[in-house]
């Protein structure tokens, strides 16, 4: 989908920063746009090693904080939505930041599906075989390489996403809280089967110029942007200072301080026709939440994707909407569960999250 | 009720329909806001709501909450300026309700207008509304609810 002619992005790298400068140009830059005439940024940044909640996240629920205190990992909340994650010098983050009219109409999924495509296909010229995965994931072969997030203030949007070039999975189940009971090599290799990067994909990390050139080659294939390479503009450097001093405010951290124990992990087994089916679930107590879950047990399910696929549709939903969510992703895959259904899912779940 | 292109637009509330919220007066000089049912329809699912604490002065056109949905994050811009009397603690439980009932139990805030006079008059409310619903979601690309 093209959008209309209009004056060329401008593409703006802001190297390696660490995480509360980079938080501080995102707020920076949406000032900058809804005030001031400039042309819409395409920015690519990298982080000190940091692990960032998303904007309604706690800290505490979702990151493993004394052990970042012990490793010196800043933690710092981003502006957008979406769950926590890690960062760190090998990754590269991209954003858009514009006014609405800039990208496709539509609604905000749809905006997030055009923008992913976009990246997706840069990702592609690298030589994988990257695709959207809804609502907002980069996958290859169900297997996530980049994450993505946005908001959108009046008529300015910054919608943003992480390229994994490689990936310590070890480290991020130290940094991340996951729902795994024990973090052990079988930990590792089911974070393997979900997660991927361009090293494991490609047997080598291309450099980062190389990766950054092809996904502007994404957005000008897929959305017809055009680009001029160049400094930040001034309107945004001038407010930084400001803008940094709000984020390294304890009270930007701090919008949600909800408890570790009101999110706590837990599991069920169940027998089913099919197989014996076990759900690990991070559950929101307060919300009466699904944030993540990981199923395992013995049984065979086709397409092999399918479990990583429910994984994924079924992140920070309500209890009350499992049965739905799983219903249709059952009938979008064909899902052939040899005897297993989607309402085994729904029941080890729901004895999960009521049955400590 | 009107409805524009599906979405539920009601003829009683006051509306800023650029930045696509309600506003209710009651009786008690006190004033309830929410996301239009548009604005509902344009997010998706809520999956998040961080409202403003009570007590907190909010100036017109800025954010008394912040929601997010299918990973956008989205402030809910007063239409006035005003105090916040008290938060939804049944959307805080489960944003979902503002999707399921955007005028009803999914509202956002109540504040004590600081200059409701002065601060309403730009606000559109029944047909005037509906037009103004009508030609945004036109500028939108918006198909319907």
């Amino acid at each position: 989908m093209k959008v209309s002619v209009q004056r060329p992005w401008l593409v703006v790298d802001t190297g390696l920063r660490p995480a509360d400068e980079n938080m501080a140009l995102d707020k920076a830059l949406l000032q900058a746009m809804a005030g001031g005439n400039i042309p819409g940024i395409f920015r690519f940044l990298r982080f000190e090693e940091s692990a960032l909640v998303g904007y309604h996240q706690s800290p505490d629920q979702e990151l493993n904080l004394d052990f970042c205190r012990a490793e010196g990992i800043a933690v710092q909340r981003r502006l957008t939505g979406g769950g926590a994650l890690i960062f760190d010098p090998t990754q590269i983050g991209w954003e858009l930041v514009c006014h609405r009219q800039a990208l496709p109409k539509g609604d905000m999924a749809a905006l997030s599906r055009e923008i992913c495509l976009a990246a997706a296909a840069g990702l592609n010229t690298l030589g994988v075989k990257a695709s959207f995965r809804p609502r907002n994931d980069i996958e290859v072969d169900g297997k996530k390489i980049s994450g993505t997030g946005g908001i959108i203030d009046g008529d300015v949007l910054l919608f943003q996403g992480t390229v994994l070039v490689d990936l310590d999975i070890a480290r991020m189940l130290r940094v991340l809280r996951v729902p795994v009971e024990k973090l052990d090599a079988h930990a590792i290799s089911t974070v393997a089967e979900r997660v991927t990067s361009l090293k494991a994909l490609l047997g080598k990390a291309p450099a980062l110029s190389r990766v950054q050139e092809a996904l502007l080659e994404g957005f000008r294939q897929h959305l017809g942007l055009d680009f001029n390479v160049g400094d930040m503009p001034e309107s945004v450097m001038s407010i930084f200072p400001e803008m940094l001093g709000e984020i390294r405010d304890p009270e930007w951290l701090n919008v949600n301080t909800r408890k570790q124990s009101d999110m706590p992990l837990r599991k069920a087994t169940l027998r089913a026709p099919g197989g014996t089916l076990q759900a690990e679930i991070l559950w929101d107590s307060f919300g009466s939440r699904i944030r993540q879950v990981h199923f395992s047990g013995d049984y065979f399910i086709q397409p092999r994707r399918a479990i990583v696929d429910m994984e994924a549709a079924l992140r920070n939903v309500h209890l009350n909407e499992v049965d739905d969510i799983l219903a249709d992703v059952f009938a979008k895959q064909s899902i052939d569960g040899f005897g297993l259904q989607p309402e085994h899912f729904a029941s080890v779940l729901r004895l999960a999250a009521e049955h400590p | 009720m009107g409805t524009v292109r599906g979405c539920e637009i009601p003829e009683d509330l006051m509306y800023n329909v650029e930045n696509n919220v309600w506003l209710r007066k009651e009786d008690d000089g006190s004033v309830t806001i929410g996301m239009t049912s548009y604005a509902c329809a344009l997010a998706g699912q809520i999956v998040s709501y961080t409202p403003k604490g009570a007590g907190k002065d909010i100036k017109k056109d800025k954010s008394a909450a912040t929601v997010e949905s299918g990973k956008w994050v989205g402030p809910l811009k007063s239409p006035v300026s005003g105090t916040v009397v008290s938060s939804n603690d049944d959307v805080a439980k489960d944003p979902g309700l503002i999707n399921k009932d955007p005028y009803g139990s999914g509202w956002i805030a109540k504040l004590t207008p600081a200059d409701f006079a002065g601060d309403s008059g730009e606000l559109k409310t029944g047909a005037d509304a509906l037009a103004a619903f009508e030609e945004k979601m036109t500028a939108d690309g918006f198909g319907g609810c």
